[in-house]
């Protein structure tokens, strides 16, 4: 994808994954890959600020002898969620309108 | 993959104790859980970890900046001269080298030179100021017999320049704050334009 991802998106794009289920780091960066071309070194501050602002907390889980560190949405990380969402569907019409979407071609 | 987080860890002892720890115990277990066990697929997933290193600092430093801005603006000059360097370090080591990082790069240190010209002019004007100060009033002593009124005026004036280099010292290290803030600014929002950026939406194969 050429297009630019703003640090907002990528915040609204972990916390819908964290959304459905917890999820390690490692998870967390490949599940992102699959959908939207970010580096593997792009999670980790991304996750830091997320917690920073409590939007999502971590608990660790033992796996295989060692801890595994899940993160989880929070409540305010669900509200914050929203809104991006709005924002995001908003923004997606508004271009869209302007454009054109591939359907209406 | 140890010899990958130690040399990691030796690149990040800016960080305070748990920052550290936290950063690379989840770098640690991305590795683990990756199956990334020798050094080489550790640099091909993550690139060198001077080069991450330099990327987490870079981040960190202007997150910190951007949530404690308000609280401590008037501490926080030690910190923008280590921004701005590493600003220009993660510039450095980042893999997006495009002319446009080089341009940035340029006009940050441009920035610099323009700062530090400033303020070696005005800290020039201080010390020969205060010299002069010095050298005039044991002139106008030594030679208080012989020419009396020129001596006393002389006097007068010297204290008069000593007085106002006094006066530009305050003045001058509230420049030199004023402009590496600004410089820090303008570092860090072209630093989020150009390198941030590419980085996160560098292709993956």
């Amino acid at each position: 994808m050429a297009i630019k991802i703003s640090s907002d998106l990528l915040d609204g794009c972990v916390l819908g994954l964290l959304d459905n289920e917890d999820y390690y780091g490692y998870e967390i960066t490949k599940r992102v890959q699959k959908s939207i071309s970010v580096s593997n070194s792009t999670m980790y501050p991304v996750m830091r600020r997320l917690k920073k602002d409590g939007l999502v907390t971590t608990y660790d889980q033992p796996y295989k002898g060692r801890n595994r560190r899940y993160y989880k949405i929070t409540d305010s990380g669900i509200e914050h969620l929203k809104q991006i969402r709005s924002d995001w569907n908003e923004f997606k019409t508004g271009i869209n309108n302007l454009m054109g979407s591939e359907e209406i071609e | 993959m140890n010899k990958y987080i130690d040399e990691l860890a030796g690149y990040l002892t800016r960080l305070n104790k748990s920052d550290l720890a936290d950063t690379i115990e989840y770098y640690r277990e991305y590795l683990i859980d990756g199956n990334f066990n020798n050094y080489d697929a550790c640099v091909s997933e993550l690139g060198t970890p001077r080069a991450l290193a330099n990327k987490i600092l870079a981040d960190e430093s202007i997150n910190t900046e951007h949530s404690d801005s308000t609280k401590y603006n008037e501490h926080d000059n030690t910190n923008s001269t280590m921004t701005i360097w590493l600003i220009i370090i993660a510039i450095l080591g980042s893999p997006v080298w495009i002319p446009i990082t080089g341009a940035v790069i340029i006009l940050i240190i441009a920035m610099l030179i323009i700062a530090i010209a400033i303020l070696l002019t005005l800290g020039a004007i201080i010390v020969s100021g205060i010299g002069s100060f010095f050298i005039v009033v044991f002139w106008s002593i030594t030679n208080l017999m012989n020419h009396l009124i020129v001596s006393l005026l002389l006097f007068g004036l010297s204290l008069a320049s000593l007085g106002i280099s006094i006066l530009l010292i305050p003045f001058t290290v509230g420049i030199a704050r004023l402009l590496m803030k600004l410089i820090k600014s303008v570092s860090i929002s072209l630093y989020k334009k150009t390198v941030r950026r590419n980085n996160a939406e560098k292709r993956r194969g």
